[in-house]
């Protein structure tokens, strides 16, 4: 399966992964319409892509009242189902990581990365290489065997 | 797995379907006011009537709402024949007549060729045509059941409890959302929301004080979900900055 991959230190805070993702949603170079964001730590110059990690038992999927958000097992994605949102925002309020966003014009619609449907703009456009979306090699035996370890530990 | 036929194409469908679900998968255009798909579908618009009939039942066709009537194998639906834009136009007219001052129901009947309504337009009414869709998101999918529908016939009004402002509410604005002609107003500031002449106090940032939902319904969500108390004092901006710094000490490591 391919994913997301996030790399803090090959970012440059050059922005184009958040204005590429506006345009390619909203047709607008608008940061407030775009589904990644970065923060820049000024003390140690790093700056933090951030979005959405598509949790696999995901916090705004279990807020979700009218049950909208679902998995989408073919891309891997945390989807919203618009014809079903009911727009109270318990997704917002639920993400633990905040990249859940709140349309500031619309009040009652929510919006979310989507992986721009197998084909994430921010990772096409990023000119370094800290947003990647390629194919993750599966676990191999002894990384799984450790990781249900650390499970069983847990 | 049973097919049906609509406007003389063969569709696929589950066993458990209505015909509105069916053409709406595949893209084809039924209006609907009342119907949304998180709630049962109730029947209230009459605006999805569709053409039913049946090669087993000769000579015998029926109008029925789509979004009620369940698919059965080998059932013919016309969504768009004379009879059902005719019948569409009436409902829009009544409608016309009971909110001549809401635009979606102006630009649906328009489209159906109905200028103005032949019959006496209501002067005081609001936009609401009593779909209930409010009520029963509120019930179905919220779970509150602040507000319902008072009084019956020509009285029936979309109300909250005594008409004060409603006790069990907590504020969402769900309702507001998912009504179809906007009748439900929400005046929202940075530290309130009036919601059905009730003041509700926002939630707001721990840090940065910007706020998402109500005191109300980060106390019910609490309660419902089991969650832990802090859960919901950071806003958006302020986790992303908690992630971001987390990642910065991995980073340096």
């Amino acid at each position: 399966m391919k994913m997301l991959l996030i790399n803090p230190r090959k970012c440059t805070n050059c922005h184009i992964c958040e204005l590429a993702c506006s345009f390619k949603h909203s047709n607008e170079f608008t940061l407030a319409h775009s589904r990644v964001r970065t923060i820049f730590h000024p003390d140690a110059n790093l700056t933090v892509p951030e979005i959405c990690l598509q949790c696999i038992d995901a916090a705004c999927m279990a807020s979700c009242p009218s049950r909208a958000i679902f998995v989408d097992e073919e891309l891997g994605c945390v989807t919203i189902n618009y014809d079903k949102c009911v727009g109270c925002l318990s997704c917002v309020a639920g993400c633990p990581f905040g990249n859940m966003f709140q349309d500031e014009l619309n009040p009652g619609h929510v919006f979310k990365c989507d992986l721009c449907q197998g084909d994430p703009v921010c990772a096409r456009f990023c000119p370094t290489g800290a947003l990647l979306y390629k194919e993750i090699e599966p676990l191999t035996g002894k990384q799984q065997m450790v990781l249900e370890k650390e499970e069983s530990v847990v | 797995m049973p097919e049906i036929i609509i406007d003389g194409r063969r569709y696929k469908c589950e066993d458990a379907e209505t015909i509105l679900d069916v053409c709406r998968r595949n893209d084809i255009d039924i209006p609907a006011l009342c119907h949304h798909e998180a709630v049962e579908p109730f029947g209230a618009c009459r605006l999805c009537m569709v053409e039913i009939s049946h090669p087993k039942w000769p000579g015998w066709k029926d109008w029925v709402t789509s979004c009620l009537y369940p698919i059965q194998d080998g059932l013919v639906v016309g969504t768009s024949t004379t009879r059902v834009r005719r019948l569409r136009a009436t409902v829009l007219d009544l409608l016309l007549a009971r909110c001549p001052n809401s635009d979606v129901i102006r630009e649906l009947a328009e489209e159906y060729g109905v200028e103005d309504t032949t019959y006496q337009p209501r002067d005081d009414g609001d936009n609401c045509i009593l779909c209930g869709l409010c009520v029963r998101v509120c019930e179905e999918v919220i779970g509150v059941s602040a507000i319902s529908s008072a009084w019956r016939g020509v009285t029936k009004e979309i109300s909250e409890p005594l008409r004060e402002p409603p006790p069990d509410c907590i504020g969402c604005a769900a309702c507001a959302n998912v009504c179809p002609t906007d009748v439900i107003k929400v005046t929202q500031s940075s530290t309130h929301r009036v919601i059905w002449d009730r003041t509700f106090e926002m939630y707001r940032c721990k840090e940065c004080g910007k706020a998402h939902i109500t005191k109300e319904q980060r106390d019910w969500m609490i309660k419902k979900n089991n969650l832990p108390e802090n859960y919901y004092d950071l806003c958006d901006i302020c986790k992303r900055k908690v992630v971001a710094n987390t990642q910065k000490n991995l980073s340096l490591i």
